[in-house]
């Protein structure tokens, strides 16, 4: 077996001592803790006071519905009532769309409105440059301090000659790529993993421990993810490494690699797939929704469906007269025409979401020349704070919705008359019964099931850059 | 130490095989012929001197036998091993002392020695006998502790002594080995040389200077465009006639 341990291990103790005796490597390391923790910490202030701001909102709306004065229940439900998404305990390390995807929907009858007021709209320019959060540290500033780390280990090795003079000793080139790797890998995971501690520390005395334990999968396999992608960042620079004749060129041609993974291939990707699928807006998709009601509930396709419903009620309940019934009419056809909008709704959302999903699709292309994409799809998915989850929580909005406009007509067509509907009123009574929004995120499973393509894709890239290394080092003419 | 071209006997009447031999070698990178059909034994003992100008082929026979390089036909052993077939164990039994012995800017000499002699096999070297080492290459016990950064070239090429001697190789190969040092530094140098080949090293020293290979080798062989143009031993020669000889070959 040509990999030796004793010397693997020689190898990664000379590389720390000669990565802990470079002033310009020792900088870059503490600016890179120093910006990690602080966005650790930033990122958790941050979105405790969010979250803070959320509960209180919330209960302001539901306590302005509650305490609405007596009035017809359609009347209440176009008056309608504001829910809050609800922040992740994770987004505090990674905001994902958060920022761009919104906060509130309104519900009312009849439509369903998308999740609003996004925190971008009252942004400057300045958030298209992104925000500091743990994440971005790690998924751009992270691979910048590996590539610093480990892009001279081979080359300038081997324009000073020391490489040669290793490989004189019969040194296996393998050996000596696991050692520097080694030696890189302890560097950084003595960098990050105090840090690391931190932010754990904060969340642990933040949200408690049953937080931190409820969350400990995903911590785990966020820690897995992140140190497959600085891996990957790690084999990479030193394959190239191996390659190059000089420093120099390793450090131009891994710098340019990193920005075309970490700036170039994120924008155009997002570019090619705004402009491939583009979505309608916001006001467009409502428009073209209440047209579509308008024209099957309320029009002549409606008005003969009102005429054909009113027949079966009556030949239910077996009466010849509305105004005999048991039930009010209204309320049936109010529930009737919702259940009809609901539809309408579905058909018009599952497209949006469906070109929300080929956009993806399109950027996740992408990945396979650039490891960020893939690294932040997971880590945003992992987070909560993905498209997936945004559209988890804006379809359980509009559940909750239905089943908050049923309470409203199920009353009406209990309690108010056929021949005097508008005179009747709904009170705090009927308002409590309204039930409570309880949002629960998608499991685990169903994140992985989302995010399986991510992770395949930055599994396809360590394979690749183990081998790229492997092939570097083992080539006749490494030491030249 | 060995003075001529013959194996030395042991008393089982079998001949140990030799520190260093090409048999056949040649190498060429394209239409450039570097070395032809290269014949060359360096028996224990032997400080032979490989004598040619720039680009006679010498520093293409050290990497040859470094095996940095693959002949394209022929066979080159060290300690009867060849070195194509058993790449990592002939290299246990060289040591290889470059025109610039290559340290690490930023560990001290006696770190780059505990580092390099580890990785070559004798990991469990306490600090004083690496010490040692460096004192007997001629370093200061001072110097020893200080970063190689500071180093001069003379000093570089002390700890690359010292980390042929605490490797314990069987054969040493040297390419332009005292090539910017001054005199005294030269001296010293060669000296050291001497020292190991008595203790029975098989040595190769790739080298211009006629009056170091005169003065050190116990065999000089002299290159010319990639063949081995001639051979002799030193002990018969005087400076005169070594320049005499060189200049001759060069001219023909």
């Amino acid at each position: 077996m040509p990999i030796e341990l004793g010397a693997i291990v020689r190898i990664a103790r000379k590389e720390l001592r000669e990565i802990a005796r470079s002033g310009q490597l020792r900088w870059a390391a503490v600016i890179v803790s120093v910006l990690f923790a602080t966005s650790l910490l930033l990122g958790w202030r941050g979105q405790q006071r969010i979250r803070a701001e959320r509960d209180a909102a919330e209960q302001v709306a539901r306590a302005q519905w509650d305490r609405q004065p007596p009035k017809n229940p359609h009347t209440a439900a176009h008056y309608g009532m504001y829910l809050f998404k609800p922040r992740p305990i994770l987004s505090y390390f990674d905001e994902g769309i958060t920022r761009w995807a919104g906060v509130s929907v309104y519900l009312v009858a009849h439509i369903q409105k998308t999740v609003a007021n996004a925190a971008a709209e009252d942004a400057t320019t300045a958030l298209r440059f992104g925000t500091l959060s743990p994440a971005s540290v790690l998924q751009l500033f992270v691979p910048l301090l590996v590539i610093l780390l480990a892009s001279p280990m081979f080359a300038v090795e081997r324009e000073r000659g020391t490489l040669k003079q290793l490989l004189s000793l019969g040194i296996h080139p393998t050996t000596l790529l696991v050692g520097k790797a080694t030696g890189a890998a302890v560097a950084l995971l003595a960098l990050l993993l105090p840090a690391l501690a931190v932010g754990i520390a904060i969340m642990w005395i933040g949200a408690g421990t049953a937080a931190v334990v409820g969350h400990a999968p995903r911590l785990l396999l966020m820690a897995a993810t992140y140190a497959a992608y600085a891996t990957i960042w790690l084999l990479l620079s030193l394959a190239i490494s191996a390659w190059a004749k000089t420093g120099r060129a390793a450090l131009v041609s891994l710098m340019g690699f990193w920005l075309f993974s970490s700036i170039v291939a994120p924008r155009v990707g997002a570019d090619v797939a705004k402009h491939a699928f583009r979505p309608p807006v916001a006001v467009d998709l409502e428009a073209q929704i209440l047209n579509e009601i308008g024209s099957r509930v309320y029009g002549q396709r409606g008005a003969q469906r009102v005429a054909v419903m009113e027949a079966q009620v009556l030949a239910q309940y077996g009466v010849e007269r509305v105004e005999d019934l048991p039930i009010s009419l209204i309320g049936a056809q109010l529930q009737a025409g919702e259940d009809t909008a609901a539809v309408i709704i579905d058909e018009h959302y599952d497209r949006l979401w469906a070109t929300f999903e080929r956009q993806h699709a399109t950027v996740r292309v992408l990945a396979l020349a650039a490891p960020f994409i893939a690294i932040r799809s997971l880590s945003q998915g992992l987070a909560g704070t993905d498209v997936a989850h945004h559209r988890h929580f804006a379809q359980a909005a509009e559940q909750y919705r239905r089943r908050f406009v049923r309470v409203l007509n199920d009353d009406i067509t209990r309690n108010a008359s056929n021949t005097d509907y508008a005179r009747y009123r709904g009170d705090v009574d009927l308002w409590r019964r309204a039930p409570t929004f309880s949002y629960a995120p998608p499991p685990l499973r169903e994140v992985l099931r989302n995010t399986a393509v991510d992770a395949m894709t930055l599994g396809g890239w360590l394979v690749a850059s183990l081998l790229a290394a492997v092939l570097a080092v083992r080539r006749g003419s490494l030491a030249d | 130490m060995n003075s001529g071209d013959g194996e030395h006997q042991t008393r089982s009447g079998e001949s140990p095989p030799l520190p260093l031999q090409a048999i056949g070698v040649s190498k060429s990178y394209g239409e450039l012929r570097a070395v032809i059909n290269l014949d060359l034994r360096v028996c224990a003992g032997d400080i032979y001197c490989l004598l040619g100008p720039n680009g006679a082929g010498k520093t293409t026979t050290i990497n040859l036998f470094l095996n940095f390089t693959r002949p394209d036909t022929g066979t080159l052993r060290i300690g009867g091993l060849d070195v194509t077939v058993h790449p990592l164990r002939t290299k246990d039994r060289i040591a290889y002392v470059p025109e610039q012995v290559m340290l690490y800017r930023s560990l001290t000499g006696l770190e780059n020695l505990r580092y390099f002699t580890a990785l070559s096999g004798n990991p469990r070297l306490r600090k004083d006998e690496l010490s040692g080492f460096l004192e007997r290459a001629g370093l200061a016990a001072e110097a020893a502790n200080r970063r190689v950064g500071t180093y001069s070239k003379g000093m570089r090429q002390k700890v690359g002594i010292a980390m042929a001697m605490a490797k314990g190789a069987d054969a040493l190969l040297l390419d332009e080995p005292t090539s910017g040092l001054d005199p005294k530094a030269s001296n010293e140098f060669s000296a050291l040389l001497v020292q190991l080949a008595n203790t029975g090293v098989g040595i190769l020293m790739a080298t211009h200077d006629l009056f170091r290979a005169r003065e050190t080798g116990t065999r000089v062989g002299i290159m010319r465009h990639g063949q081995l143009v001639t051979e002799l031993s030193t002990q018969s020669l005087g400076h005169a006639d070594l320049e005499q000889i060189y200049l001759q070959h060069m001219h023909d």
